[in-house]
């Protein structure tokens, strides 16, 4: 030996270039599955693709490089079912899970299970998950941080004169919730005092019926409120940084039909304060590995705090695509021990990203459309990802989500986004089903869309639009 | 998969053709199933011939042809061959076909051996044969079993999970290699049913 080099003691963090894992499982199916599959073999790491009986003949069984059949088709006996999943992991000597979006993802009780079993979750502590699960611990941990709250109750609402006290705090209009609740049911939306009484019991009785249990809170009712989230990537070692906002406002019942980032209406002094506080909200609850902070941002500027998703959302691609980042992989990283790899001064959002969700269903009425694709053609060219586990022939089963492709454009500006959005939407072929595709092309049109003017209530105006001029073309 | 053979489900083919009685028939013309002069039927001219039955809309089916004779019935609570006594002893066996539901009824499942049922892994796990490594296994070729009882441990979770015979029958083989993994699903064992 020559002369021994000295080193400084060894890093904490393990190295960037090993493969963060040998093996990991994908606990999920349809595309995300798919995308996991893809960083895996980008960085090196074994799959283990889990599937049902509906599924035998799905992309990601076949890219991946074992596969396990853990259950007929209901997801409730295959891809929700834990000691299935488990067992997957298991024989086929998986050190890890990634639970992708859904399905088991948020399940505190299941990361405790792959943690009794030696397997590494890809994703939060089951504190964590659990913490941001409930609605009231979430807002009580957010009020802690400093974090903005929509003004509303502390609580739930016991009487129509404790309500009408609550509502001239707050200021109307107010709105009515179910403490159980989602799905708008037990919701009301009150204007003034006059109308609150009768309007309070209707959601009470309602959420009753709906959930058992009649419980109601309330809170401030935002007129042309936008959705606009912010990604999160946070380490074991306590670093966390954002990744820039997304703009999710296009969305029907809930549902996000197109994203987009950055948004087209942030002001930067703006979204320096949303991002720097989504990343006070992520730290204050030891927040590691990916998470969205969803908020509402009013007319005024003003933004509040709705909830964290603690795992990767369907539309990470526009973050990717902007930020250059690859999140998937930066979570296999983190749940690897491994520290992240850049700072937040490295994080730059450069062009824009649009995508929309190429839904199984009816473009005008919603309703889904499972079949077989008897046609397929996905558009490429500059600025274009598909994400997709769709093939010539797929059957897409009634048993799962109606999704059947995510479209992604990017470009130097929203404009050039938007053209590429267009073209990609018109050279996109799927036959044999129907798909929101049409739908999307029309908002790609729309004057509203493209001036960026829009909120979460932006679809219910654009239905009836749609009502009075079906046939309508843009083109 | 334990469902996809329902030996008793009669196929009450809704047809409109009157029943006609016993049909004494030689081969129908120009079809596969053809009497080899002189020899018994063939395995697969036989699963041609009940096709065809199958298909028509007859009722029963009589056949008969050198030293064999049999009769194919589509409705009653057991629709069945009956392979007539005088059987040629001689003839390598095209092995027994006792029992086999009418074609009409065959849904998409891949035709598999008649009268070999598969007891399938309700679980993803690893497959053991017996209790510890030395205790002797719980069923092996040639035993005869019956509902309930165990026949393979599948470990999942660390949990030992016993899976039980759902048919009574002859083990014919053991599909799986004692300790390997298997999933939702997957053959363990062939049983041949009686």
């Amino acid at each position: 030996m020559g002369a021994a080099i000295k080193r400084k003691a060894t890093p904490v963090a393990a190295p960037v270039d090993a493969p963060p894992f040998k093996k990991v499982l994908i606990a999920n199916r349809g595309e995300i599955a798919l995308r996991v599959i893809l960083a895996c073999k980008e960085m090196g790491v074994q799959t283990v693709a889990v599937y049902s009986e509906a599924d035998r003949n799905a992309l990601h069984v076949r890219f991946a490089d074992e596969e396990v059949c853990i259950g007929p088709a209901p997801s409730s006996k295959s891809y929700l079912n834990i000691p299935q999943v488990i067992a997957a992991a298991e024989v086929t000597g998986a050190e890890a899970i990634h639970p992708g979006y859904g399905f088991l993802s948020e399940n505190a009780h299941f990361v405790e299970v792959c943690q009794a079993c030696g397997i590494t979750f890809i994703g939060p502590s089951p504190e964590i998950i659990r913490k941001m699960g409930n609605k009231a611990q979430a807002k009580a941990t957010m009020l802690e941080a400093g974090v903005p709250l929509m003004p509303g109750s502390d609580g739930i609402i016991e009487t129509v004169e404790e309500a009408l006290i609550v509502a001239e705090q707050i200021g109307y209009p107010v709105i009515v919730k179910a403490s159980a609740g989602g799905g708008g049911r037990g919701m009301r939306i009150c204007n003034n005092a006059e109308e609150l009484p009768d309007l309070y019991n209707n959601a009470r009785s309602e959420a009753k019926g709906a959930f058992g249990d009649d419980s109601v809170y309330m809170e401030k009712y935002l007129l042309e409120p936008r959705h606009i989230e912010v990604q999160i990537m946070g380490d074991l070692f306590g670093n966390v940084v954002h990744l820039g906002e997304r703009e999710c406002s296009i969305q029907r019942r809930h549902q996000k039909l197109i994203e987009e980032s950055p948004s087209a209406v942030l002001e930067p002094a703006l979204r320096q304060r949303i991002c720097d506080t989504a990343v006070r909200a992520a730290k204050a609850v030891g927040y590691y590995n990916a998470g969205t902070i969803e908020f509402l941002l009013d007319k005024r500027g003003d933004f509040f705090f709705m909830e964290m998703n603690t795992r990767v959302q369907v539309e990470h691609p526009v973050t990717e695509l902007v930020t250059g980042i690859d999140i998937v992989k930066e979570q296999l990283r983190i749940a690897a021990g491994q520290k992240l790899s850049f700072r937040q001064e490295d994080v730059v959002q450069k062009g824009h990203a649009i995508e929309c969700r190429i839904n199984a269903e009816d473009p005008f009425k919603f309703t889904p459309c499972p079949g077989r694709i008897t046609a397929l053609h996905f558009p490429g060219g500059p600025g274009i990802r598909v994400d997709t586990a769709m093939h010539q022939d797929a059957v897409i089963p009634p048993h799962y989500d109606s999704m059947v492709a995510k479209l992604i454009a990017y470009g130097a500006n929203r404009t050039e986004a938007i053209a590429r959005m267009r073209r990609a939407l018109d050279t996109l072929v799927i036959e044999g089903i129907k798909t929101t595709a049409p739908l999307h092309r029309r908002i790609m049109d729309h004057p509203d869309f493209i001036a960026g003017t829009f909120s979460t209530k932006w679809m219910e105006t654009f239905m009836e639009e749609l009502k009075r001029d079906p046939t309508g073309d843009p083109r | 998969m334990s469902t996809s053979r329902k030996k008793s489900a009669a196929p009450k083919k809704p047809t409109p053709a009157p029943k006609p009685a016993a049909l004494k028939a030689a081969a129908p013309k120009a079809t596969p199933p053809r009497a080899t002069p002189g020899g018994p039927l063939g395995l697969e001219e036989i699963k041609a011939l009940i096709a065809l039955v199958g298909r028509e809309p007859f009722q029963e089916f009589e056949f008969e042809a050198g030293d064999m004779r049999f009769r194919i019935r589509k409705d009653g609570p057991a629709p069945m061959i009956q392979a007539a006594p005088m059987m040629v002893a001689a003839a390598p066996a095209p092995q027994p076909f006792p029992t086999m539901a009418a074609p009409a009824v065959q849904p998409t499942v891949p035709a598999d051996e008649p009268g070999i049922h598969y007891v399938t892994s309700p679980i993803v796990g690893t497959f053991y044969r017996a209790s510890n490594p030395t205790a002797t296994p719980y069923a092996s070729p040639g035993d005869f079993v019956k509902p309930g009882q165990t026949l393979c441990i599948v470990e999942a979770m660390k949990l030992m999970n016993e899976i039980e015979c759902d048919v009574a029958g002859e083990i014919v083989k053991v599909l799986v290699e004692n300790g390997t993994p298997v999933e939702y699903g997957e053959r363990l064992f062939a049983v041949r049913i009686g």
